[in-house]
């Protein structure tokens, strides 16, 4: 459960922002590539933040489109369109910085150029 | 600081001394010494992180393979008394360039859950890449590993002097490969730093595996912790 340690970081990366004043409302904006199911992490970060000035905030998730291209063949892809296995879709998941290890899915250069799509940033913060 | 920093700092928070070994050039044996050391302080809790991402080797010379499992982050695999990840145990060939060098660190430090830990010891990629000094907010230790060749320690005179104005912490140098002793311990001391040496030992290749490391070369590392101040 992936989403457990990543909703671990960005509740002390709240709870350090909000410098001890409650927390309304949180917007995260996370990578498609990370492959986070939003429901979970809502439902996690909900859970964590019990006892804390976090509890009871309200939590919005959005995801962030990421693009590859290849720097050979040209090609443009989108996360969906990359033929991976199941393990190489869980190795991107943990790891997506090594995308670029699965090559270009239509000639299958290493080069490949990866624009977004990895993040995992707190978008806004209401405090109280 | 961001989410993954903090998971991070929280990880190694749980370790008491994070020690990695670096080298101006490859093939001056840091990934062996690096592995060596970590059986030799096999009665401690060791962690081995084998952040060579282009190159790695630990689970080769450790002969541990499995894949890292899944329990709210990544667990480290374990063989021979000691944890290890690699990112050589979930892919073959992991091509990552310039920023996506430092998130993938990033990802590693944050996500692999090492736990309690007396030593977590680093097996770094050669040269003065990123990964080093992406490590250094960290605090850890260095070890520079070079040989008795003089291109060896031209390199690594460079990388002392960029840690240093990293201000990063030297615990050494060592020597490795020796034949005939070692022979840069005058411009070691020069250096105010301290500086051991390990002879060169034939049985290496054969030994690696389940086989490492070979006795020579072990009692060589196991002096090698003392004079460094590990031990």
């Amino acid at each position: 459960m992936h989403e457990w340690i990543l909703a671990e970081g960005v509740l002390r990366s709240v709870l350090e922002v909000a410098k001890g004043r409650g927390v309304r409302k949180l917007v995260l904006r996370i990578g498609e590539f990370r492959q986070i199911s939003p429901a979970l992490l809502v439902s996690i970060l909900k859970e964590i933040s019990k006892g804390t000035g976090a509890e009871g905030m309200e939590v919005e998730v959005e995801t962030a489109r990421g693009r590859i291209g290849c720097l050979d063949c040209g090609g443009e892809f989108s996360f969906d369109q990359l033929p991976l296995t199941s393990s190489q879709k869980e190795c991107v998941h943990f790891f997506p910085s090594t995308l670029r290890a699965f090559g270009c899915p239509k000639c299958g250069s290493p080069r490949l150029e990866v624009s977004g799509g990895r993040e995992l940033e707190i978008k806004s913060i209401v405090v109280q | 600081m961001s989410s993954l920093a903090l998971l991070a700092k929280e990880n190694l928070r749980q370790v008491k001394r994070v020690i990695c070994f670096a080298s101006g050039k490859g093939g001056v044996g840091k990934s062996v010494l690096c592995c060596a050391s970590a059986l030799r302080l096999g009665s401690e809790r060791v962690g081995v992180l084998d952040l060579d991402l282009h190159g790695s080797s630990v689970p080769s010379i450790l002969g541990v393979s499995g894949i890292p499992r899944e329990e709210k982050g990544l667990l480290p695999v374990e063989g021979r008394g000691v944890k290890v990840f690699s990112m050589g145990l979930l892919f073959d060939t992991c091509p990552l360039l310039g920023p996506e060098i430092s998130e993938a660190l990033l990802e590693i430090l944050a996500i692999v859950r090492w736990g309690e830990l007396d030593f977590l010891l680093v097996d770094l990629p050669p040269g003065l890449g990123e990964e080093i000094f992406d490590l250094v907010p960290f605090r850890p230790k260095f070890v520079v590993v070079v040989t008795p060749s003089v291109l060896a320690w031209e390199t690594a005179r460079k990388l002392l002097h960029l840690l240093r104005r990293a201000r990063a912490e030297i615990l050494g140098v060592v020597e490795n490969m020796c034949t005939e002793g070692p022979r840069w311990r005058g411009e070691v001391a020069r250096m105010g730093l301290k500086h051991s040496w390990v002879g060169f030992d034939p049985q290496v290749e054969a030994s690696l595996g389940e086989g490492f490391p070979p006795q020579k070369l072990s009692a060589d590392v196991g002096r090698m912790l003392s004079e460094l101040g590990v031990w």
